[in-house]
């Protein structure tokens, strides 16, 4: 376990603010927007798995944005920090923090864009649910560059983004990068149609594949992931619309488990061990409806969303934590949001939130059902 | 809470369908339903006459008011301020030398479904430009289901004075409509937002390419979209 350094944490945020005060000096058009939100909740099942853990829910955010633009392209800086608390499990309480530039270069019919950004979670609590007691914080850098090729009625964009997460005091430290195109179409004045697709890799270098003995071996974990992606949005009028999307994921992954028995953190040779080699690849299919309406000053919208995902060979658990070697997991979601927004003013909106979710699986330990519900004010300044 | 959109309906019906003759006071009815205004009521109706304002549709509006059983008071209150409007009206029109009944009453109706006079003011200053009585009825019409949705007139005043000067279709101005909430909800500044939509217009570019210029100028990052893909 590694001991947090705090006052490293507190000198990079220091650093942020410091370059975030001197950008304006050299964009002497900005424009700067401010932003703070505000809000408190409950939910019946904060991890949404069979524990069913309910809390009550807090966040706190601000965000700063400063941004210049001109005919040859813009600059783009933003700022936020804030807190989010689930008061019923202290070691999900976190302190957020995140900067990050991008520049854009206007072309004759597009625009090209390099970006980066680094982000911060503290989590001051150890994490109590794991063995080894440790906490979540981390810290995360990515780059990006992106390419879009701008058409009368669409557009075009391919992007590369590359980035490292870094767990102090946890082992998934990795680098993923992934390659995605974008097209979006308008088929008539108020129907867009967009299809994506990506390809990615993600690598840890602290986690391994094991042996069938549950030795490590050499190389770390490795995850080629590839999705895609269909959308269509359609505004009946100005204030009424519809999305519909529907997607693909497939995740190849060389993890694999030893497995040290039923509710066993630590190996005790007792002979209910059991190895899996293919542990995390799997499929996943979803789709998603949304609806949305605005009459005055009320804005309301309903999103229902389906999503399944089948493991090669991870075996579904028990809920006695005995594996089922037999078959392979398989889960299915649905989930349910009801949204309303009243606007008291131009730059004060009141948002409401309502959504609840049940999973289906043939692991009994993920099967679970929640609902939540939060209330929140955001302003804009 | 509905006084707005069943004044865009009456209106855009007033825009549309040509004005086919006169309206006929039925006195009898006023005079049992409203005995007490119903003196005060026929001298307004006189005085427009002689004023050669339209009697017409202030007799549509009195027969309007007698069929949804108006409280009398109220009516006579409501006709008086009809009448003062359509007198305010039609000075304004005077300045451009319009003297039709089709564009005072177009005005007139739109300074009563609650136009500020300012804003009267500027859409028959376009309309003297352009003497196109359908665009300026339709950028009123703009003008108020903006108002609707808690935009000030002064905000999507530009924009108005665009569609008054253009041909653009019901589906095209719905369209401009919807490009003005997608900024407001990617939290960009309403003045700026309208900015750039009016500048987008003006230059010919279409509604996808002002769709994503708007996305370019987005504040913050989105929760989810193209900003996490």
């Amino acid at each position: 376990m590694v001991v947090m350094n705090k006052p490293r944490h507190h000198r990079a945020l220091w650093v942020c603010l410091l370059i975030l005060l001197a950008a304006p000096t050299w964009a002497p058009s900005s424009e700067m927007s401010g932003m703070l939100s505000i809000g408190s909740g409950w939910t019946s099942n904060h991890y949404e798995d069979a524990s069913g853990s309910p809390t009550l829910l807090g966040d706190l955010m601000a965000q700063l944005a400063i941004q210049s633009a001109t005919e040859s392209g813009h600059t783009h800086w933003r700022f936020s920090a804030g807190a989010r608390g689930a008061f019923a499990l202290k070691d999900e309480n976190a302190i957020l923090a995140s900067l990050s530039w991008e520049q854009g270069f206007r072309l004759d019919q597009g625009l090209f864009v390099l970006g980066a950004e680094i982000d911060h979670d503290y989590i001051p609590k150890k994490d109590r649910r794991n063995y080894d007691d440790a906490s979540w914080t981390r810290f995360g850098g990515q780059g990006y560059a992106s390419l879009r090729l701008d058409g009368e009625e669409s557009s075009l964009t391919f992007r590369y983004q590359a980035g490292y997460d870094a767990f102090p005091d946890h082992d998934p430290d990795a680098f993923t990068h992934s390659l995605s195109g974008r097209y979006a179409i308008g088929l008539e004045i108020s129907t867009i149609l967009t299809a994506r697709i990506g390809a990615g890799q993600t690598l840890y270098n602290e986690r391994h594949p094991v042996d069938p003995a549950g030795s490590p071996l050499s190389g770390g974990v490795q995850e080629l992931f590839v999705e895609s992606g269909l959308e269509l949005e359609h505004w009946f009028s100005a204030t009424t619309g519809l999305t519909l999307e529907a997607g693909f994921l497939r995740r190849a992954s060389n993890a694999s488990l030893y497995f040290c028995g039923p509710g066993e953190t630590v190996l005790l040779v007792d002979g209910d061990e059991a190895f899996f080699d293919d542990f995390d690849s799997f499929s996943d299919w979803h789709s998603r409806a949304g609806f949305t309406h605005r009459t005055g000053m009320v804005r309301t919208g309903l999103e229902i969303g389906i999503r399944q995902r089948v493991y090669d060979a991870r075996p579904p658990f028990a809920r006695n934590d005995t594996p089922d070697v037999s078959g392979s997991c398989s889960t299915l979601r649905l989930d349910l949001g009801l949204s309303l927004g009243l606007e008291l003013s131009e730059t004060c909106l009141v948002e409401s939130l309502l959504q609840g979710f049940t999973i289906t699986s043939n692991d009994e330990k993920l099967e679970s059902t929640g609902f939540g519900f939060r209330l929140g004010l955001r302003i804009l300044l | 809470m509905h006084r707005v959109p069943v004044t865009l309906v009456i209106l855009a019906g007033l825009i549309l369908i040509p004005s086919g003759g006169w309206a006929i006071l039925d006195s009898g009815r006023l005079a049992s339903l409203c005995p007490a205004q119903a003196g005060r009521l026929q001298t307004i109706l006189e005085a427009a006459g002689r004023a050669g304002l339209p009697m017409s549709h202030l007799e549509t509006r009195i027969n309007e008011g007698l069929l949804r059983r108006v409280p009398c008071q109220r009516l006579l209150e409501a006709i008086e301020k009809e009448y003062a409007t359509l007198v305010e009206t039609r000075t304004l029109l005077a300045s451009i030398h319009d003297t039709s009944h089709q564009a005072l009453i177009l005005f007139a109706n739109l300074r009563s479904s609650g136009l500020t006079q300012s804003s009267i003011i500027s859409l028959i200053a376009v309309y003297g430009q352009t003497r196109n009585i359908s665009s300026a009825g339709s950028a009123g019409l703009f003008l108020l289901s903006m108002k609707e949705l808690n935009w000030s007139e002064t905000q999507v005043m530009p924009l108005a004075e665009l569609i008054a000067t253009s041909s653009w279709t019901a589906g095209q101005r719905e369209a401009i409509r919807q490009l003005l909430l997608y900024g407001a909800s990617l939290d960009i500044e309403r003045g700026q937002t309208v900015s750039l939509v009016r500048s987008g217009l003006v230059s010919g570019r279409s509604f996808h390419q002002i769709r994503r210029n708007l996305l370019d100028r987005k504040p913050f990052r989105l929760e989810s979209g193209p900003d996490r893909r």
